[in-house]
């Protein structure tokens, strides 16, 4: 893969994120939930270069239609369509897969696209998925058509069985929803992305500083999804464009071909010819 | 008759769908679900409702 891609820039083909048959230029998924205000989401997300944006559905307040909150989401929605991006609704708060299916139904009307991101929650406490509901929803919704990313644990186990459902992009956690705390099993990560290289894989939720979202592409993954990094950074736009340099870093980095960490140093600087004091 | 409108116990008049969005001044892009049942918009007009049910109208909002 990593050769591969390495012959691509050789070639001057772009390093496409491909997604279910369609291409983005970009690697950063974004949220767009969190945000000072719509103005400063829109300009956020513009910043991030971001090819593919979620969303969400809730309950109409139709009694008081004037509240803040329904203005704010009623803005919100105009400024994401005019951006022209992949939405890519998802199921959050969903607690089972009835409700994740009835969801995604509603989502599909709306938004008019069948892309889904797939959100089964197991525990109100770190919002973890529920790996049974998460499995039995898509595999219902891939026989309903839904292009299903569905967001799951590092388990690889679970991501093979999403695989078996027909899922064709995966994206597990790097840590809790909202934590910041970046890639916090590495090593399942790692065994994931060396086991499971016929799809796409997406590591949402959790990233905290571009760094851990450099790591993330370092490590192979093709994409990285967040949303409170940037949302609830001090200067979301600057935070955006840091977040798009530090995946296109991490990108080049694993194309480039890391080198191997080892255990002992080893000069950089040539020793031969080295003057004085080893002559004698 | 009596429903749940989004959470809301609600009085409508309306015995279909289509009527009870109208009733009730839905506007912009919404879904619904009845019973926690979708509901294509295709099938508003011949939607009947019926007394305690749960109808959810659900609308686009920000998303992480």
């Amino acid at each position: 893969m990593s050769n591969q891609n390495t012959m691509s820039d050789q070639n001057n083909v772009p390093d496409q994120l491909s997604l279910y048959g369609k291409s983005f230029d970009s690697r950063l998924l974004i949220g767009s939930a969190l945000y000072p205000s719509p103005a400063v989401m829109n300009e956020a997300v513009q910043a991030s270069g971001a090819g593919i944006i979620t969303l969400s559905l809730r309950r109409q307040m139709s009694s008081n239609a004037s509240t803040v909150d329904q203005r704010e989401a009623n803005e919100i929605w105009q400024y994401i369509q005019q951006m022209g991006l992949q939405l890519l609704p998802n199921t959050a708060g969903c607690k089972t897969a009835k409700e994740a299916i009835t969801l995604a139904e509603m989502s599909r009307e709306i938004f008019k696209t069948d892309w889904l991101k797939l959100e089964v929650i197991g525990d109100d406490y770190n919002l973890q998925p529920d790996p049974y509901g998460l499995i039995e929803a898509a595999a219902e919704l891939v026989k309903r058509g839904f292009k299903v990313l569905p967001y799951c644990t590092d388990d690889l186990v679970v991501c093979q069985k999403l695989l078996d459902a027909g899922c064709q992009v995966l994206m597990p956690w790097g840590a809790p929803i909202g934590t910041g705390q970046g890639l916090l099993n590495k090593y399942n990560l790692s065994s994931i992305r060396e086991r499971i290289t016929s799809v796409p894989l997406i590591i949402d939720a959790g990233i905290g500083a571009p760094s851990q979202a450099a790591e993330a592409m370092e490590m192979g993954f093709d994409a990285v999804l967040l949303n409170t990094a940037v949302a609830r950074a001090a200067d979301p736009v600057m935070m955006a464009k840091a977040f798009k340099a530090a995946v296109e870093s991490g990108r080049m980095a694993y194309n480039a071909g890391l080198m191997l960490k080892r255990q002992t140093a080893s000069p950089s600087t040539p020793t031969v010819g080295m003057p004085f004091w080893h002559q004698s | 008759m009596e429903v749940q409108v989004n959470g809301e116990t609600k009085q409508v008049a309306s015995a279909v769908l289509q009527e009870l969005l109208q009733e009730l001044a839905f506007e912009g892009d919404f879904a619904v679900a009845i019973n926690s049942e979708f509901v294509p918009r295709s099938l508003y007009a011949e939607q009947t409702i019926k007394e305690g049910d749960q109808i959810d109208v659900l609308s686009p909002i920000a998303g992480g």
